[in-house]
């Protein structure tokens, strides 16, 4: 968290992959309390709607749970769930794009897989 | 508790047709943003909706009342007016001090302890006249009026004017700060949109005197989508939806399109599609090529 | 008590009308000492008191004058935009002009009461009848020049401020004339009140009325 919203997507996405990246990386450790929609919505400057809508999307998939009366925690095996969301994801956020600029600059495919070994 | 709702508003001055026809219903508990441009009614229909001026047709209800003339209605209404120097009367102008004191009276709910804070921390001098003070020390004044008078709906006009953007911060914060404390419902006018854009709950577009829109932020912003590239591209990919705000430059053409429920861009052309920020939305729906 | 939108309109109206009560005395007093001095005379507690029921008249009339138009323009605005009714509005500016005509009179009572000028041959009563007459004039003009600056801006300010001078002048004039008159008043007296001592009261109603129906329509331009 802490990062920058930018203007290239929803603000309530930018947030909750914010909170997944820092699962990721160990900011937010598992079984550990996220901070509330109310913290969240002050920090970034948001309405909080546009924050709760955020965090309940991660609830919905379960990377996040709720303890009632105490807040958001970050569920068992979330880390791992990520990871699997994000290499599902990763043809369509990163892999895609890319074979489409390359096919309109005109590198084939070998090519490609010769700039990925050479800089393995 | 109730909702601040307005059916089929109409106002004419004279000849001129300044509000025609606005629904609006303002719910409990959200931050709306009245966006539009100067002239296209903002004030006049702020200034209708809490009974301080009388519209020419329609009705204006706050749970269920109207509130033209009605004391009780008016009780949980506050509408803080962008203040000019030139706005009170002759050379008599009066005191900050002596304005804050009357809405002290004025408004039921007044919190004085967040006066005097609010005071302090804008750094204020009370005893300045009115007709001294800078743009954005009166846009402070409104902001204080607007917070400390604790009212159940609390509009605000264009109360970041004359504001530097640190000041513009803290007023986003204190606004959040307030809502989350008190679940208040807030009405902001403003020009300066994208800042607010996070801000605001709910958006109100108003042209012409009309409302065109009238949506949650995010999910307007989801439908919004920015098309460019080759001409015939783009017209392919469009094709069957309304565009907005067309620029063109050689072969090279760009428009900005609002998805409706179902709708969606026409696949396999190649064209660029981006998001759209709320100010160029608003630009494109409501600015100068829009009524092509 | 409760209060509702009315009685903080009223609370706010009757805080105003003491203010200019005190302002109206302060000057009052101010003007004596400025006369007794600039007259030449010596100073001395009998010229001070024998000029003050001239100079009361006057800066009451005077007092009324400008207070009263900037009630109605000002004070209007202002309390539509703190969310008063205008219907409230209206009860509270009525409320504020008797209670500072009332506040006057009371000053002018007292004056008479013990310190009469010796030029000046009349009794207490007539003095207060002369006075609410001329304060009640004076405030019905002054709602009538709140309404013409209202909609015809600062160029009404300037006529006006230039009446009211012509008026105060009269005002003083007059005063002194009616001190010298009091036998045509008496002329016209049925039954201890004059016809004339109404004027100023039936004036301000008709004034007062046409007022509401102004206040009824008028836009907020604060």
């Amino acid at each position: 968290m802490n990062e920058l919203l930018s203007q290239d997507k929803s603000i309530y996405l930018q947030l909750s992959e914010m909170i997944e990246t820092d699962i990721l990386r160990g900011i937010l450790l598992e079984e550990e309390r996220v901070p509330s929609t109310n913290e969240l919505a002050k920090l970034y400057t948001i309405n909080p709607a546009t924050a709760a809508k955020g965090v309940n999307l991660l609830v919905d998939e379960g990377i996040l749970y709720k303890k009632r009366g105490i807040g958001m925690f970050v569920a068992k095996g979330a880390k791992e769930q990520i990871i699997n969301k994000r290499k599902d994801a990763f043809y369509e956020n990163y892999v895609k794009g890319l074979l489409e600029e390359a096919e309109s600059l005109g590198i084939s495919s070998d090519q490609l897989i010769e700039m990925i070994r050479a800089h393995e | 508790m109730g909702q601040l709702v307005c059916e089929n508003l109409t106002k004419q001055y004279g000849k001129k047709q300044v509000l025609d026809g606005i629904d609006l219903t303002i719910e409990q508990g959200k931050i709306y943003g009245l966006i539009g441009r100067n002239g296209a009614g903002k004030t006049t229909l702020l200034s209708i909706l809490t009974a301080q001026n009388p519209a020419t047709g329609g009705t204006v209800t706050y749970d269920g009342m109207p509130v033209w003339e009605n004391r009780e209605a008016l009780d949980h209404l506050c509408f803080s007016r962008e203040l000019n120097t030139l706005s009170v009367l002759g050379p008599n102008t009066i005191k900050v001090k002596e304005y804050l004191r009357m809405a002290r009276t004025y408004y039921p709910n007044w919190d004085v302890g967040m006066e005097k804070r609010l005071v302090e921390q804008f750094g204020l001098d009370v005893k300045k006249k009115i007709s001294k003070m800078s743009k954005g020390m009166l846009s402070m004044v409104t902001i204080i009026v607007a917070l400390a008078s604790k009212a159940q709906i609390t509009i605000l006009d264009e109360p970041v004017a004359g504001l530097d953007v640190v000041a513009r911060e803290d007023f986003y914060r204190l606004i959040l700060e307030e809502h989350e404390a008190t679940g208040r419902t807030f009405v902001i006018s403003t020009h300066i949109i994208e800042e607010a854009a996070n801000v605001f709950g709910e958006v109100i577009f108003l042209k012409d005197g009309k409302i065109i829109l009238k949506e949650d932020t995010q999910a307007l912003l989801e439908r919004a989508v920015h098309v460019s590239g080759l001409a015939e591209e783009v017209d392919s990919a469009c094709a069957h939806l309304t565009v907005h705000h067309t620029e063109m430059i050689g072969r090279s053409k760009g428009v900005t399109v609002l998805l409706e429920e179902g709708q969606s861009l026409a696949d396999g052309y190649d064209v660029t599609v981006q998001p759209v920020s709320l100010q160029n939305l608003f630009v494109a729906l409501c600015g100068r090529e829009a009524s092509e | 008590m409760k209060m509702n939108g009315l009685t903080r309109s009223l609370r706010y109206a009757g805080f105003r009308a003491g203010r200019v009560l005190g302002t109206a005395i302060l000057m009052s007093f101010g003007f004596v000492l400025y006369f007794t001095l600039i007259a030449g005379e010596a100073f001395s507690m009998q010229n001070l008191v024998s000029r003050l029921p001239e100079t009361v008249l006057f800066i009451g009339a005077l007092m009324f004058m400008i207070y009263g138009m900037l009630d109605l323009v000002t004070y209007t605005q202002l309390t539509l935009s703190y969310g008063s009714t205008r219907k409230d509005a209206m009860i509270s500016v009525i409320y504020m002009d008797l209670l500072q005509i009332v506040g006057m009179l009371f000053v002018v009572y007292l004056i008479f009461t013990f310190a009469p000028a010796a030029w000046m041959p009349m009794g207490t009563l007539e003095a207060c009848a002369l006075a609410q007459n001329i304060f009640f004039i004076a405030s019905s003009i002054a709602m009538i020049n709140g309404m013409l600056i209202y909609r015809f801006g600062k160029i009404a300010y300037y006529i006006f401020t230039f009446l009211a001078a012509v008026i105060s002048g009269a005002v003083a004039g007059f005063t002194t004339f009616m001190g010298k008159m009091s036998v045509l008043g008496n002329v016209f007296r049925i039954g201890g009140l004059s016809m004339s001592d109404l004027i100023g009261v039936v004036l301000f109603v008709t004034v007062s009325v046409i007022c509401w129906l102004f206040i009824r329509k008028i836009e907020v331009r604060v």
